[in-house]
């Protein structure tokens, strides 16, 4: 059965959950987006993104415990589950079967 | 920290109160090391896109229950004309008759003509259109919203009621000659 499809922004944001662990909330995850593609994405569009891929369960969201630096507001963590690390996975897949053979800036993809 | 709750309740218009809060201890936390500055765009931005998500995810339901909010506004716009503005523009106008309230500032300019004499039927127009028309998409926003999550959301009625009359006076005051 394939995976549902990602969109490309959808995708960057589970890689950046990845990438950022078991620490993956909101600022974090925003952080490492604009670390590693230069963009800093819009807040709204990171939560809601965030939330598209709760219902489409490929990540789990739970809270943490309310912190005083942040006036007593709980953090909201995020997980990828195991369909959104597929999903994923099979997109960039799908990326790198692209990209095979062609040569791009710096060539090297070029096989 | 009366900033961040009033975000919170206006972001829990249209995100669960459980979504609401966390996100706003975001916005706080990123406003600490990006300057207060960013705090209020962020918000706006984020409360648009949760807007325009659910307006996108289910358009149709959301017109058919809009008619059904239609009622509601009537019932809340006739309360607060009866209510809240002809008494609010009487005494305003009683303020002018005494000269305590300066004739030229807002109140009887805005508020008196605008629900009495209709001295700008334009601004009327837009007024009604404001309060018939978009007051019940935002109720028909809230009834659109799943049981389940309609309970920590806070109505819209008031704020879109407000909203209205708050457009309709600055219109009517950079129109209305009477």
């Amino acid at each position: 059965m394939s995976a549902p499809s990602l969109g490309d922004f959808e995708q960057i944001v589970l890689l950046a959950i990845l990438r950022v662990g078991e620490n993956a909330y909101g600022v974090p995850i925003r952080a490492e987006i604009a670390a590693c593609t230069g963009r800093d994405p819009a807040p709204g569009a990171l939560y809601t993104t965030l939330d598209r891929l709760e219902e489409k369960a490929m990540v789990t969201s739970r809270l943490g415990d309310p912190t005083p630096q942040r006036g007593g507001r709980a953090k909201r963590f995020f997980t990828v589950t195991a369909g959104g690390l597929a999903a994923v996975t099979q997109a960039q897949r799908s990326y790198q079967r692209l990209l095979k053979g062609l040569r791009l800036l710096g060539g090297a993809n070029a096989t | 920290m009366r900033r961040e709750k009033a975000a919170q309740l206006i972001l829990s218009l249209v995100t669960p109160q459980e979504i609401a809060i966390p996100t706003i201890g975001d916005l706080a936390e990123e406003a600490s090391f990006r300057g207060s500055a960013s705090f209020w765009p962020d918000v706006g931005r984020t409360f648009a896109s949760q807007l325009w998500r659910d307006l996108c995810s289910c358009p149709i339901r959301l017109a058919i229950l809009a008619l059904s909010g239609f009622p509601l506004i009537l019932i809340w716009s006739s309360l607060l004309l009866y209510i809240v503005i002809l008494p609010v523009a009487g005494m305003i106008a009683l303020l002018q008759l005494v000269g305590i309230w300066p004739v030229d500032h807002i109140g009887a300019y805005t508020i008196g003509p605008m629900m009495l004499a209709g001295t700008a039927p334009w601004t009327n127009w837009l007024f009604a259109f404001t309060t018939y028309a978009i007051s019940p998409l935002f109720v028909g926003y809230y009834l659109a919203v799943p049981a389940a999550e309609r309970s920590p959301r806070r109505s819209p009625t008031l704020p879109s009621s407000a909203s209205s009359v708050f457009w309709g006076c600055w219109c009517s005051k950079r129109t209305c000659t009477w």
